[in-house]
């Protein structure tokens, strides 16, 4: 192995990493480890490649730590807390020999947790069903029916027993339906109808207008009935109020100014 | 029965992922975004892994399908090709590091080409083996070798015309 070739399998080589253990970097490092590496067969060390690679370990270390400086917002870890709830916060690991005790526990367990979830639930606050609803929308996801007829788009609504009596909010009406789908929330349906807002759409993109509706009961601590309750929620801006029973959350890639235009 | 407590798995690697995700994403509301839709994956199928050890791969695997997922919807903008790399690895000083902030790094990282980025993002920033990023981003070993090699010398090459001191030195000259 001469220099260069060194040099080419010690670019991908990381100081302080399991690198070290590697046997694929062992013969480079061998070139340029001092005097004990040359007693053990690997030859005089190359002291231009040595100097080099110091210079390469300090770069490395160096890129790395701008990496590791890009700032995480601090109420992230809260917020992925929020979300996910004490029901599935427990990721338990089964050895495969404890798996038929396990299930059979378990099996016991879950009418008794069934029982209690629907009275306890704790996943219901109105925060994070939006915060969840918001991230359906910015998702990949499948319309259930394509289409912009509002009254094909409500027949299919209720034909699934989801929210499809209600009344769109001025701006929307004068959207362009391009379809919808039922989502679940807790287990309740919940209405998913796609407009286009007539702005330019990305490339690949159908829609940029998102109006979820559920029934009211189904959201602890949602909106009331007086003005819309505004918040951004990552890339969308969402408004969120209530009316006749049921909970609205209104979407769109935009400013608040832009969904204003919609209310 | 061993158990991972949810909180601790997302103390443990909520920083890393979103790190990871901004390094993909460059916006902080889709690395939100990615990082938050991760953990609501692990929390509703994480209990599907036998192995905890793997849970920071599945993580990891996790946030790079998303973020692809999202990236197949999205327009994308063409990159500003870039000469082919040198055989010789273009040398940048850890001074010249040291110079430049993590915004600039990443902003050179977005034009290195788009199928070597998740590579080079895991290669500094989780100190992952080279199985662990072939796992993560599903291609054979020798695949991430390869995208590493011409995906630092492209970073290399950039950060390299991006450094302060190279800017300063060409406006002395000009």
């Amino acid at each position: 192995m001469n220099s260069d070739e060194a040099k080419k399998i010690l670019a991908l080589y990381r100081p302080a990493t399991a690198d070290r253990s590697d046997p694929d970097f062992d013969e480079a490092l061998g070139r340029v480890k001092g005097p004990s590496a040359a007693a053990n067969g690997h030859g005089a060390p190359d002291a231009e490649l040595g100097l080099w690679f110091k210079e390469h370990c300090a770069s490395h270390l160096s890129i790395r730590a701008r990496f590791h400086e890009i700032p995480v917002p601090p109420s992230l870890k809260a917020q992925i807390l929020a979300e996910v709830k004490a029901p599935a916060a427990k990721v338990i690991f089964l050895r495969p020999l404890a798996l038929l005790r396990a299930a059979a526990v378990l099996a016991l367990c879950l009418g008794a947790a069934a029982l209690l979830w629907r009275h306890h639930s704790r996943g219901d606050d109105f925060n994070i069903y939006r915060s969840r609803m918001a991230r359906v929308a910015m998702q990949p996801y499948g319309m259930d029916l394509r289409s912009h007829d509002l009254r094909s788009i409500n027949g299919f609504l209720a034909g699934r027993k989801a929210p499809a009596d209600y009344v769109l909010p001025e701006g929307v009406s004068k959207a362009q339906a391009v379809g919808c789908a039922v989502l679940r929330w807790q287990g309740r349906p919940v209405s998913m109808i796609c407009f286009r807002s007539g702005q330019p759409l990305p490339a690949g993109e159908q829609t940029d207008l998102w109006l979820f509706i559920v029934d009211q009961a189904s959201v602890r601590n949602g909106p009331g009935a007086h003005a819309p309750v505004l918040a951004r929620v990552n890339k969308l801006m969402t408004a969120a109020w209530s009316e006749d029973g049921k909970t609205f959350v209104l979407a769109a890639a935009g400013d608040e100014a832009f969904l204003r235009k919609f209310l | 029965m061993d158990s991972l407590n949810f909180e601790s798995v997302v103390e443990q690697y909520y920083e890393p992922l979103y790190r990871f995700a901004f390094s993909l994403a460059r916006t902080e509301a889709d690395a939100r975004d990615l990082t938050q839709q991760t953990f609501y994956v692990w929390a509703t199928k994480g209990h599907q892994l036998l192995d905890p050890g793997s849970a920071k791969t599945w993580l990891f695997t996790t946030l790079h399908r998303v973020f692809l997922q999202k990236r197949r919807r999205e327009t994308r903008f063409p990159h500003e090709p870039l000469e082919e790399t040198d055989e010789q690895l273009p040398f940048t000083s850890p001074v010249m590091a040291n110079e430049l902030d993590w915004e600039q790094v990443l902003e050179a990282l977005d034009r290195v080409e788009e199928s070597y980025q998740a590579a080079i993002a895991l290669f500094y920033l989780q100190d992952c083996s080279y199985k662990e990023i072939a796992q993560i981003l599903e291609v054979p070993i020798g695949t991430v070798k390869s995208r590493l090699a011409r995906g630092l010398g492209q970073l290399k090459k950039l950060l390299t015309q991006t450094s302060p001191s190279r800017r300063v030195g060409k406006a002395h000259h000009e």
